[in-house]
């Protein structure tokens, strides 16, 4: 039974190791890029944010699956806390994408697939949790959330692949040209990369601890209620 | 499959004749969709060179606003004496309820479309350059995607608080490709496009019609668990 706190500990102390050395590496480490200057940094945080996302949307789907084939309370705490955690970095995405695009592209925003996609994204998600949200306290309601938990996540890759056609059909501003990355820049994104994915695991925690520790107050009142 | 059909056609009927004798939510739709077609016009005034683009557009979210309301109504309607439980309670299975309620929102649906089609013309003074006959297909597999989807979340939705409220804002996310896809192949067929052009599209109608086909079959059962 000790080991699960350890683990805890080893997450949260390599978390915290591996967030300072990504830090020391963006900002002090890793060479300023030459034609976009300084905000290029932006990228370390916006490609390793979208990775997270859908990430944690994915981790969403196979719980939600889970959930209605086990009804185990466990999964359906998975899911809610992940999809919060998603919910955040896709947030976090959208922000840094148009600061980096304002001074990349010269423009905030523009209907690319991908920027299209997440921005529905972040709107199948939200839904989501309004639908958790408005379900607290009821199994059933839970069961509802898993079903479009499973749903969303089906819908995306047909809406990238309608932004996609979307924009090939009309024209195309701006060519996402893969440049190939210098290795101090690719071992700063791969080291951010793997921070992010820490980070992940310990928000997933601490959000399951909070939604764990909520429902086992809301216990408490109903039994109590029940014996005054 | 001949008793199969009998159960879908069972609750496709009920909710017909129900709806055709309260008559609450085709006249609503019907009125609310030209209100929506009245106000835009004023709002952006179309010259004749612009109304190609904005029409197809108008169009159907004219027809997605309004057929919010038919959805909202779906389930609520059985939300009296605990009608839900009742149907659920015959030998009539999930999945064919909703198949049934489906068929009956678009019927509904397309109702509305052939009363407000017309005066799209009329009002704008639209002169199509395209084939009608492939503008009604896509008229219809776009609602029928419409409806599938919508009718799957409506019953989602009427187990929550606020539902109504609600069903836009879980629908509408996913209804995007759907949405998309039949605005750009209506206004393909608008300005008079070849059909090679914008077949990628009809076909990702078909696709998203035959996605939500499915799932809502697979998933269904759990939305109408009582416990």
């Amino acid at each position: 039974m000790k080991l699960i706190p350890l683990l805890k500990k080893i997450l949260f102390g390599s978390t915290f190791v591996s967030m300072l050395t990504a830090l020391y590496l963006v900002f002090e480490w890793v060479p300023i890029e030459r034609q976009m200057g300084p905000v290029q940094k932006i990228f370390y945080f916006h490609v390793p944010s979208a990775w997270v996302a859908f990430l944690a949307f994915f981790v969403v789907f196979v719980a939600s699956i889970m959930y209605l084939k086990t009804k185990a309370e466990v999964y359906d705490i998975i899911a809610g806390s992940s999809a919060q955690v998603g919910v955040v970095f896709t947030a976090i995405v959208l922000i840094t994408g148009p600061i980096w695009g304002r001074a990349a592209w010269g423009t905030w925003w523009t209907w690319d697939p991908r920027l299209t996609t997440t921005l529905i994204l972040w709107f199948i998600y939200l839904a989501y949790l309004i639908i958790r949200n408005s379900a607290k306290g009821n199994e059933k309601n839970y069961r509802l959330a898993a079903v479009f938990g499973i749903i969303g996540f089906i819908d995306v890759p047909i809406v990238f692949m309608a932004a996609r056609w979307w924009r090939t059909i009309h024209p195309v501003v701006f060519e996402a040209d893969n440049i190939g990355l210098p290795p101090s820049m690719l071992i700063t994104l791969m080291v951010c990369l793997l921070t992010f994915t820490l980070l992940y695991f310990v928000l997933l925690l601490k959000s399951m601890k909070i939604e764990q520790v909520e429902r086992k107050i809301q216990n408490l009142k109903s039994e109590a209620l029940k014996a005054y | 499959m001949g008793r199969e059909l009998a159960l879908i056609t069972t609750i496709f009927k009920k909710d017909l004749v129900s709806e055709f004798r309260a008559k609450e939510s085709v006249v609503t739709m019907v009125t609310f969709s030209v209100l929506i077609l009245v106000l835009f016009s004023m709002a952006f005034e179309p010259s004749r060179r612009t109304v190609e683009e904005i029409l197809p557009g108008l169009i159907w979210m004219s027809l997605i606003f309004s057929g919010i309301l038919g959805l909202n109504r779906t389930y609520a309607r059985e939300r009296f004496n605990d009608c839900l439980i009742g149907i659920l309670s015959t030998p009539i299975a999930p999945y064919q309820i909703y198949l049934g309620k489906a068929a009956s929102n678009l019927v509904q649906l397309l109702f509305v479309e052939i009363i407000t089609f017309p005066l799209y013309f009329i009002f704008y003074d639209l002169n199509l350059k395209g084939s009608l006959g492939i503008l009604i297909i896509i008229m219809l597999i776009g609602s029928v995607g419409f409806i599938l989807v919508g009718t799957f979340l409506a019953a989602l939705t009427s187990n929550l608080r606020a539902n109504e409220a609600l069903l836009p804002v879980i629908l509408f996310p996913l209804l995007m490709p759907v949405l998309l896809a039949a605005i750009e192949a209506t206004s393909a067929v608008f300005t008079g496009l070849s059909l090679d052009q914008y077949l990628p599209w009809i076909k990702l109608i078909l696709v998203y019609d035959l996605i939500f086909l499915v799932m809502p079959l697979l998933l269904f059962d759990y939305l109408m668990e009582v416990d």
